[in-house]
């Protein structure tokens, strides 16, 4: 029969293609390709030699056919142009890429004979042998799997539930593993921390209600500012929340930032209530201590606020900090600060982020969406794109501030005495120096607010003590109350706002009653010592101390008087100052005494914010100390100074 | 329907090498855990992963992982929760109903999909839960919303997967010294 060789066409050869691909599909059992992909790169290729012309008797074999392999004869390829189907992508699961290619056979004469069908039934000029490249994809292992079922559910609820009932037969992959690890791991696979049971075992009855739902908070939003009132127990409550932390292993490396007087109070809290935890304070991170490195235990670095503006603390404290906690968080207020930006890049990887802060933050929307961009920077506030009211729709859930009337309901009582004295002779002959000078260069010069708020504050100190003198009615009366207090067993705080007119001179005669003394130019380790002498020590009865320096972050819960030696602009800081004494832990009335001098700057002062409804706890807790700045405007100082120059000349 | 189970699937991938350790939890309405199973880790070879390409990820995670791991559970679950949807490509081979659940800031789906649902979370109303079907399967939404709003009464429906990814980091090395040793 005479054959020629012909041109086959893309069907058929894809037609050509279903023999071959039932010789790849069967031997691996696997479900049929749901689409073929071919992508088809016709070639030309020389002719080298006509073929020889076979006829149906010297057809291969069919096991031939069936192991293409083996058919690699090259006289059997074609010398026509071929096409090579490469590759060839089959959509199975388990069988992915075929590369092979199929020279083009000699074909029949005969055209309506062209291409029967795959299983070359004899009318071709020699048998179709494709010869088959087929790349072997490995196929994928099945995973093993582990695992277990709990234990039986705990039949009574003294003991802890992981570790016991009884437990079951080993099944599938249960016995791969110990059972005390699968123990240990259900730890990780049970339920976040329940942390009212957990505090309840761990410190017994010593949480109010209000401070286990704000431990629970910061564990579970793990971004939250804890902003409640002073003497609430914030570090309390941060304390035990880290100890949680870190008994599920959630928190390896803690960071804590705070003021510098109130290093040695977060020392004295994380000894007391985080004794799993290893402490270093802020000198410590600076020298690479290669015995902390070897501690594999917990550890809680604290750093004052003013080490982060330093050139190494972003080098010592870039490290994955699991923990950060912000004590007195309105310190970060300023994104344009260094010690902002540095904290910015501490906390850039950290998971948990709590801001504490006694002075509400709920005054300047800039202010709170910079600290929030540190604490919860997911919100993405920007105050000047958002209303108030939504910023602050979108932090409440991040934020808690509960007042210490509503929650402490058995806190003693609070009184509040002032004291009115008069100014001594040489306090009046400098306070009128002060004037005359004021309004002799007010003349000459221009006088800005800045003028103004110095000259006042002088006079402020001449409340105190006259220049050159180291007594005055206020010591006096000071002297007369304290003995007065020591006489009833009783002990003493007292804040001034000067140190030269206030401590320095307050001290000689304050010492021989017992006295610690704290202002800012003690050490860290003297004002740790301070505190605690204070508190321990029944012989220290009085403590002496700036308002700046010892007004915020401290608990002198040992003494339950108060005496206000003189008076800041804003009264909410005295009122912190004074809620180092009256918080929890006192179980004593607390009597708060406030000297004030007749006739002068501080009664004008006072009249002022009295007549601007600025005395009530309520209204000026919302402020901070810049905006009650601004509440007092050039107009009031400068009447306050006129009515000062005129009571000078009437007098 | 006070008792019920929930099964939280989900995988641990790792990038150099690729290593796949998928993990499932079995909780109960209080989000108790009941069962957890984990397998060692697959780990493609590179011409696997070249010839597999974009669908590696969704073969291993459905056929694998997710398919096996159902199956090798003893008690067996109400309803599955992914958060990945590249685990619903295996609702087809498993008699249970599967949800990919997730945190959504808006109150209805970014698209109008019939697949998802959303609804508030009941402890936290100003957020939102979704849920998305596999194809298909339009039918596990009704049933699988009512199990995780009940769920959410108890604790936050995406909480669990935390648990079940740090339970396979802490397992990480004993599942590939197992397969180590056992030469797969």
């Amino acid at each position: 029969m005479g054959r020629r060789p012909g041109r086959i066409s893309f069907l058929n050869a894809l037609m050509y293609l279903a023999r071959p691909l039932s010789w790849l599909w069967p031997s691996r059992s696997l479900r049929a390709p749901e689409i073929i992909w071919l992508k088809i790169c016709p070639t030309k290729q020389r002719h080298k030699e006509r073929p020889a012309i076979r006829t149906d008797q010297q057809r291969q074999s069919k096991s031939e056919i069936e192991h293409p392999e083996t058919a690699s004869d090259p006289s059997l390829l074609t010398p026509f142009p071929a096409l090579f189907f490469h590759p060839l992508i089959v959509s199975s699961p388990q069988f992915l890429r075929v590369r092979f290619k199929i020279g083009l056979p000699t074909i029949s004469a005969n055209p309506s004979l062209t291409l029967p069908g795959p299983d070359l039934q004899g009318y071709f000029a020699r048998p179709l042998t494709p010869e088959l490249i087929a790349v072997p994809i490995p196929e994928f292992d099945p995973p093993e799997i582990f695992g277990r079922r709990r234990f039986s559910r705990p039949a009574t609820e003294d003991k802890p539930p992981i570790a016991q009932g009884v437990s079951r037969p080993a099944s599938r992959g249960e016995s791969d593993m110990p059972a005390s690890f699968w123990q240990l791991l259900w730890e990780i696979l049970s339920p976040p921390p329940r942390v009212e049971e957990l505090v309840e075992a761990k410190f017994p009855g010593k949480l109010y209600p209000f401070q286990i739902d704000g431990i629970k908070r910061l564990i579970e939003k793990e971004q939250f500012i804890l902003a409640d009132e002073m003497g609430t127990g914030k570090t309390v409550q941060t304390c035990v929340a880290l100890s949680l932390l870190v008994r599920l292993g959630r928190v390896r490396q803690a960071l804590i930032v705070c003021p510098k007087s109130a290093l040695s109070v977060w020392h004295n809290h994380l000894r007391q209530w985080t004794p799993e935890v290893a402490i270093n304070d802020h000198l410590q991170y600076a020298f690479g201590n290669r015995a902390i490195a070897q501690d594999t235990r917990p550890r809680a670095w604290i750093v004052p606020y003013s080490r982060l503006s330093t050139i190494d603390a972003a080098l010592h404290l870039n490290r994955p900090w699991d923990l950060v906690v912000l004590d007195e968080v309105h310190e970060i207020r300023n994104p344009l600060t260094k010690k902002y930006k540095t904290l910015q890049m501490i906390t850039r990887a950290t998971r948990y982020r709590w801001g504490l802060s006694g002075t509400p933050l709920q005054n300047r929307l800039e202010e709170l969406t910079a600290i929030f961009s540190i604490i919860r920077p997911s919100l993405q506030l920007r105050a000047e794109n958002m209303q108030p009211t939504r910023v602050r729709e979108a932090i409440r859930p991040y934020l808690r501030r509960v007042c210490r009337k509503d929650v402490i309901p058995d806190l003693p009582t609070k009184t509040r005495q002032e004291i009115w004295l008069e100014l001594d002779e040489k306090q009046r002959h400098d306070y009128q120096a002060i004037l005359g000078r004021f309004q002799t260069d007010s003349k000459s010069t221009r006088v800005t607010f800045t003028h103004i708020w110095q000259v006042l504050t002088e006079l402020k100190k001449i409340c105190n003590f006259a220049h050159d003198s180291r007594t005055s009615p206020k010591l006096e009366k000071l002297l007369e109350l304290t003995q007065e207090i020591i006489g009833q067993n009783q002990k003493v705080v007292v804040f001034t706002h000067f140190r030269e007119f206030g401590t320095d001179r307050l001290e000689p005669y304050l010492r021989p009653f017992g006295l610690a003394l704290m202002h800012g130019g003690c050490t860290d380790v003297q004002r740790a010592e301070a505190v605690e002498r204070f508190q321990t020590d029944p012989q220290c009865r009085v403590f002496l101390a700036t308002v700046h320096t010892g007004g915020f972050g401290l608990t002198l819960t040992a003494a339950n008087n108060v005496i206000h030696f003189d008076h800041w602009w804003n009264p909410a800081v005295a009122w912190q100052a004074e809620d180092r004494v009256y918080r929890i832990g006192q179980k004593r009335p607390v009597t708060v005494y406030e000297f004030w001098v007749r006739n002068t700057v501080e009664e004008r002062i006072r009249q002022i914010l009295e007549h601007k409804g600025l005395l009530h706890h309520e209204v000026i807790e919302r402020l901070s100390e810049k905006d009650f700045r601004k509440l007092l405007t050039l107009s009031d100082l400068m009447s306050l100074l006129q009515s000062e120059f005129s009571l000078t000349l009437s007098s | 329907m006070d008792e019920f189970r929930l099964a939280f699937a989900t995988a641990v991938i790792e990038a150099n090498p690729v290593k796949f350790f998928g993990g499932i939890l079995v909780v109960d309405p209080s989000s108790d855990p009941l069962e957890f199973r984990c397998t060692s880790p697959v780990q493609p070879l590179p011409i696997q992963q070249i010839l597999w390409g974009q669908r590696l990820k969704r073969y291993i995670l459905t056929e694998l992982l997710l398919i096996p791991l159902v199956n090798a559970l003893e008690s067996r679950p109400d309803l599955v929760l992914t958060q990945d949807p590249d685990f619903l490509g295996a609702r087809e081979g498993m008699s249970v109903p599967l949800l990919c659940v997730s945190e959504s800031s808006v109150e209805t789906p970014a698209h109008d999909d019939e697949h998802a649902i959303v609804f508030s979370d009941p402890l936290n109303p100003s957020r939102w839960i979704c849920l998305n079907s596999a194809n298909g399967y339009v039918e596990d939404l009704d049933s699988g919303r009512r199990l995780v709003e009940t769920f959410a009464r108890a604790c936050f429906p995406l909480e669990p997967f935390r648990r079940v990814e740090e339970a396979l980091k802490a397992l990480k090395s004993k599942l590939e010294s197992r397969t180590a040793a056992t030469g797969k």
